[in-house]
């Protein structure tokens, strides 16, 4: 019996045993045709490794670290990504979720009657900014709380975004005034998110997870937090876009410059319905140390904050830079120099993703009668104050 | 070649629980750091253009990330991206060769080798590869796909797991492959104006 094609070839590479050796060198003794074809199979191999060596790069071995950098924005970017400034109060919680994990995780002791009982309710009325450490973000765990965190949401009403014409059937469906800013002359692109709403369990088993998950074991969360509830309702809110800004749809192409892209969010400030005996200020310092701060930072900072009332928007300590500055008649938070973004587009032939570094960006966050805005950008950032006075 | 970096990524998936098909991040990490630069490479052969070839390999884990199921229970994950990284590669080069040839000046930057204009050799080195990569997009993807993983330096059982065949029937694939590429070779650069 003569030997396969297959057979001769392996040959070529030294991948057969070698009991199979002996066996093929013995027959090949003995069978002229075989040679033949050995011969011919291994010259072809030959001259056919010689001309695909030809593809062999010259260039040095890609940085895989370099790499990973720029794909990992793209990991988790199924869903559009909204532009920063504008507060995730939705069971996605956050791009940046840590410290918001400290304002869900309003719960009531495990064992106390009132643990099912949502007595205490808050009302934010300021926001704060809360240095991060990067390499939390970097690392991408606050992609994986976020995941934790929606795995342990329960969405009573879903949100949905509807495309308006104008500022008026935006009040009508959002039920809310709506203020536009009086320095912009073009016609904004708006959308009214209708209201939502979504209730949080913790446990003992998630909350050891979202530890595990942040790699901070060391850390012990209160114990009043185990089995408790939180209820949240975000309402109705309007978003208003303004000139060339990165498209939301990832399936669509992007193309800058967004100089002149500004967007105008406004959310009545949503309810978050827990129980009243609930250490806030041990919940947000649990929370701090999970961003990244040492136990006597997070302690320092907790204690400087009303957190019943405050909204805590993490902002990466190398990244940004962040000052209080005076709009509307209170204070607000305006963070400049947010470089890092990345907008993921689909473009050209076979529709594969390319990454294209935003401008730095800016936004200005404050709550005013009971209102959170944001006015956010891709140009001046000086702009911003301008633009928050002249809202109408 | 072993998948060394394997037993890592499985420590990490079971650190998660084990029952979501979701990555933890240092597993995800480890994976991509052992695979990523060797993917590159294989594809870098294929398309002859770095910047591509970066590109299809990000874009293979990619795809890797977001399998709603692990493929092959993450036994297999070297064997999983070599197949999609150089398929990818392969459809990219076929792509580019329909292009070429609807309108020739779109095959630029395909034709781009990683070395520096130069010297008379490295124009022809630069001809060779590029009438060896109209040759592979002539071929079926599958036979492309080996000869490339094979050249790329795999072993017959990495080319197998790769291509989700035996590893006995590598040799046969490969040899039934070298025929046809040395068929579509000579009749390339029997009539060099056809394609370019």
């Amino acid at each position: 019996m003569c030997i396969s094609d297959g057979i001769l070839r392996a040959k070529v590479d030294g991948e057969l045993s070698e009991t199979e050796l002996r066996q093929v060198e013995a027959h090949l003794e003995s069978c002229a045709d075989c040679r033949r074809r050995s011969a011919e199979i291994a010259g072809r191999a030959a001259r056919t490794g010689v001309l695909l060596s030809e593809l062999a790069p010259v260039s040095e071995p890609a940085d895989a670290r370099v790499a990973l950098a720029h794909l990992k924005p793209r990991l988790n970017a199924d869903r559009a990504p909204r532009p920063f400034w504008i507060p995730r109060l939705t069971p996605a919680w956050g791009a940046i979720a840590a410290v918001a994990v400290a304002a869900v995780l309003l719960i009531s002791p495990p064992g106390r009657a009132v643990a099912q009982k949502l007595l205490g309710m808050l009302r934010i009325k300021t926001v704060v900014a809360v240095p991060m450490e990067r390499e939390f973000i970097a690392e991408g765990k606050a992609e994986m709380i976020q995941q934790l965190l929606a795995d342990a949401v329960v969405k009573t009403k879903e949100s949905r975004r509807l495309t308006v014409a104008d500022r008026d059937e935006a009040a009508k469906l959002a039920s809310m005034t709506v203020r536009l800013p009086e320095l912009r002359t073009d016609t904004p692109q708006i959308t009214v998110n209708t209201e939502s709403a979504f209730q949080f369990a913790a446990s003992q088993q998630r909350l050891d997870t979202l530890l595990s998950v942040a790699g901070r074991t060391d850390l012990q969360f209160p114990a009043d937090l185990n089995g408790a509830q939180v209820a949240v309702d975000v309402p109705a809110n309007v978003v208003a876009r303004y000139g060339n800004c990165p498209v939301e749809d990832l399936r669509l192409p992007t193309h800058g410059p967004y100089d002149d892209c500004v967007v105008v969010s406004q959310v009545p400030v949503p309810t978050v319905v827990t129980t009243p005996q609930l250490d806030l200020s041990g919940v947000a310092e649990f929370g701090l140390q999970l961003a990244g701060m040492t136990a006597e930072q997070a302690h320092l900072f907790s204690q400087t904050v009303d957190w019943t009332s405050t909204l805590a928007i993490p902002v990466p300590r190398n990244a940004a830079t962040f000052e209080t500055v005076a709009v509307d008649g209170v204070q607000g938070l305006m963070i400049t120099g947010l470089a890092d973004r990345q907008v993921v587009a689909r473009v050209g032939e076979g529709s594969r993703n390319r990454v294209t570094k935003l401008p730095p960006a800016y936004g200005l966050v404050w709550v005013h009668n009971g209102v959170m805005y944001s006015v956010g950008g891709y140009g001046n950032p000086a702009l911003a104050q301008p633009l928050a006075a002249s809202l109408r | 070649m072993e998948y060394a970096g394997e037993a890592t990524m499985r420590l990490g998936m079971s650190a998660l629980g084990g029952e979501r098909a979701g990555w933890s991040a240092a597993a995800f990490e480890a994976v991509f750091l052992e695979h990523y630069a060797r993917l590159v490479a294989v594809v870098q052969r294929v398309l002859g253009d770095r910047a591509q070839a970066e590109e299809i390999a990000s874009d293979a884990f990619l795809k890797l990330y977001r399998q709603p199921s692990a493929p092959d229970g993450y036994q297999n994950l070297g064997g999983w991206l070599y197949r999609t990284a150089s398929r990818l590669g392969i459809d990219a080069l076929r792509a580019g060769n329909r292009r070429r040839q609807r309108d020739p000046e779109a095959g630029e930057r395909l034709a781009e080798s990683g070395a520096a204009a130069g010297p008379l050799e490295d124009v022809l080195r630069r001809e060779r590869a590029k009438n060896v990569r109209a040759a592979l997009a002539t071929l079926k993807p599958a036979q492309a796909q080996i000869l490339t993983l094979r050249a790329s330096g795999l072993s017959y059982r990495e080319v197998a797991e790769a291509m989700g065949v035996k590893s006995t029937s590598v040799g046969q694939s490969l040899a039934r492959a070298e025929a046809a590429f040395e068929k579509a070779y000579r009749r390339i650069g029997g009539e060099p104006n056809v394609h370019f």
